[in-house]
């Protein structure tokens, strides 16, 4: 008898400890995760401006946001950014996994320094970038015109196109050291006598490369294009602080349109319209999210 | 034999040269702008090809120390940084211990918001989380930002450290029960000395995400500028300070955010490189 209450106080109190020890976590996911949520969906039906009550108007912001040009070309300036960021990064993240996974001496090294960047601030660093791209007297135009390829100092931020390939050079050196680490990771779990076998029967570098490497290397391959998009439209710091959208908004992302409307617009204050636009944001992010899962699924199954 | 050889080793030249090309790529920029913290403003104006000064002077540091309120960014910075670790390390050991071990209602509910939460993107959920911390008071302090970190870090590190619990038998918790110590205990004194690796890695982590982060601490402090850390401080000079006249101090400011995470980098970039990529694989 003793021991059976003994034990139901015990397991009580295992209840009670195993929710107090989740509380924190569970306070902040409702409070930081959820609630803005529903936060800005609540607010991205009414004409909010952040201080007097809010009216219910429908689906008159959501109409707004599919007529507001500007909007749209955060858009396409984000997901331009994104995809030719990946294209790149993803290919010399894997040649390189490639050439440090080997037996070279300095591999070791090697990886240690390509990683370095990832652990940089993106604000921090993307100002280092915004002096070497400076029109006037910038190391990248000082250098070129000493080597003689260029006469005047190029204009890199001062035009939409080449301010995005910028912000595409900085973000492919910030991030394909940690793209690299996580194919050495895939790389080294394939085991070794596969490559064996198929050097016994006669397959080149390149055939090995295309038929064993790449294919073993799939599921990290999802995960790597995955995070690379992902990542992409989510920029903000980067592109704030190395051209802060300019010029003009040929390099305006996403968030920093959302972000604009939320804490620096000088007219007067769109809560309502920006939570709607912050919606259509989460909307677009997992929708991507989906048809990529979707997309890699299926090619899975067909293999 | 003589053939294989040969071409193995034009192979490893070609390795070895693109590799160091790419490190080349990779550490110029840190070094330009280690370089350029040094020099004078008339100097990094100049332009020219040079990386170095002719003349080297701290005068950009002192500036920025004594002028430009770096010392306060720089003690934000660490504060903000500190807390944020501390608290991160606590919360989440304890979450991930139990998600391992426990079961109680709500528990799939509670994975599937982490889940979410990893998809949520940082310009949407600020606005909601800086009234919320207006109204809570936490705006006039470090605190609100300390939190808000702390928070956006939950979902992921809770999740990396119930992978490596799950790999800690039950066999000694249940020794440990046997000898009547409650849950709690058997966390505090048997699970958290054998999951220091993944506390260390995650504490790590958190270090460069607070250290380096640059929205909610630019949101947080827009209208408390005593309050920012290094990366706003810099950044703000640029989009609001005296045009090219502070961009020595920038420069020096740069230097200063930077060093004290390469220098634990350095030490510790084997627990780095470990948990970065636990995090994505399994976050």
């Amino acid at each position: 008898m003793e021991a059976v209450q003994k034990k139901r106080s015990f397991l009580s109190n295992l209840k009670l400890q195993t929710y107090l020890m989740i509380t924190p976590t569970v306070l902040m996911i409702v409070l930081f995760g959820i609630y803005p949520i529903l936060y800005v969906l609540f607010y991205s039906f009414t004409n909010y401006n952040g201080m007097s009550a809010p009216d219910f108007v429908g689906f008159t912001n959501y109409i707004r946001v599919l007529q507001d040009s500007s909007w749209w070309l955060t858009v396409k300036n984000t997901f331009q950014i994104g995809i030719v960021v990946s294209l790149i990064q993803v290919p010399i993240a894997l040649i390189l996994a490639i050439m440090v996974s080997g037996k070279l001496k300095a591999s070791g090294f090697f990886r240690a320094v390509l990683f370095l960047p990832s652990i940089t601030s993106t604000a921090i660093m993307g100002i280092v970038f915004y002096f070497l791209f400076a029109s006037y007297n910038g190391y990248v135009n000082e250098i070129l015109i000493a080597a003689n390829m260029i006469e005047n100092p190029i204009s890199w931020l001062g035009d939409g196109l080449m301010a995005k390939g910028v912000i595409v050079s900085f973000l492919s050196w910030h991030d394909i050291g940690f793209f690299m680490l996580l194919f050495l990771a895939a790389l080294q779990k394939i085991p070794g006598d596969v490559y064996e076998s198929a050097k016994i029967d006669g397959a080149n570098t390149l055939q090995t490369f295309m038929k064993i490497t790449v294919p073993m290397l799939g599921k990290m391959f999802q995960i790597i294009s995955m995070l690379s998009i992902v990542n992409a439209l989510k920029l903000f710091d980067s592109v704030k602080s190395l051209t802060n959208g300019g010029p003009g908004s040929d390099t305006e992302v996403m968030t920093m349109y959302i972000y604009r409307y939320f804490f620096e617009n000088t007219g007067i204050p769109q809560q309502g319209y920006a939570s709607a636009v912050s919606i259509v944001a989460t909307l677009i992010v997992g929708g991507v999210a989906i048809i990529y899962l979707l997309f890699t699924k299926k090619m899975n199954y067909e293999d | 034999m003589n053939k294989t050889l040969k071409k193995f080793s034009l192979s490893k030249v070609l390795c070895y040269g693109l590799l160091i090309i790419a490190t080349l790529l990779t550490v110029f920029p840190l070094i330009y702008a280690f370089g350029g913290s040094f020099k004078s403003l008339e100097e990094f104006l100049k332009g020219g090809t040079q990386i170095f000064p002719t003349e080297w002077t701290l005068s950009n540091y002192v500036t920025a120390w004594t002028q430009a309120n770096f010392g306060r960014y720089t003690w934000n910075s660490i504060q903000y940084t500190a807390l944020s670790v501390g608290l991160t390390v606590l919360t989440t050991a304890m979450t991930g211990y139990v998600l391992s071990r426990a079961e109680f209602k709500g528990k799939k509910l509670l994975q599937g918001s982490m889940g979410f939460m990893i998809f949520l993107i940082g310009a949407v959920t600020i606005y909601p989380i800086f009234r919320l911390s207006k109204s809570l008071g936490l705006l006039n302090s470090i605190w609100g930002m300390v939190i808000a970190q702390v928070a956006s870090g939950q979902a992921m590190f809770t999740i990396i450290i119930m992978g490596y619990c799950d790999g800690i038998s039950k066999e000694i918790d249940e020794a440990a029960n046997i000898d009547g110590t409650t849950f709690f205990q058997t966390f505090y004194m048997i699970i958290l000395p054998l999951i220091k690796p993944i506390l260390a890695t995650v504490a790590l982590l958190t270090f460069r995400d607070t250290w380096n982060n640059f929205m909610t601490p630019l949101a947080f402090t827009l209208s408390k500028p005593e309050l920012r850390p290094l990366t706003v401080g810099v950044v703000m000079l640029k989009d609001q300070g005296d045009g090219v006249t502070a961009w020595n101090i920038m420069l020096a400011g740069t230097i200063m955010a930077l060093v004290p995470i390469l220098i634990a980098y350095v030490f510790l970039n084997k627990y780095f490189v470990a948990g970065v990529t636990d995090g994505a694989v399994k976050g």
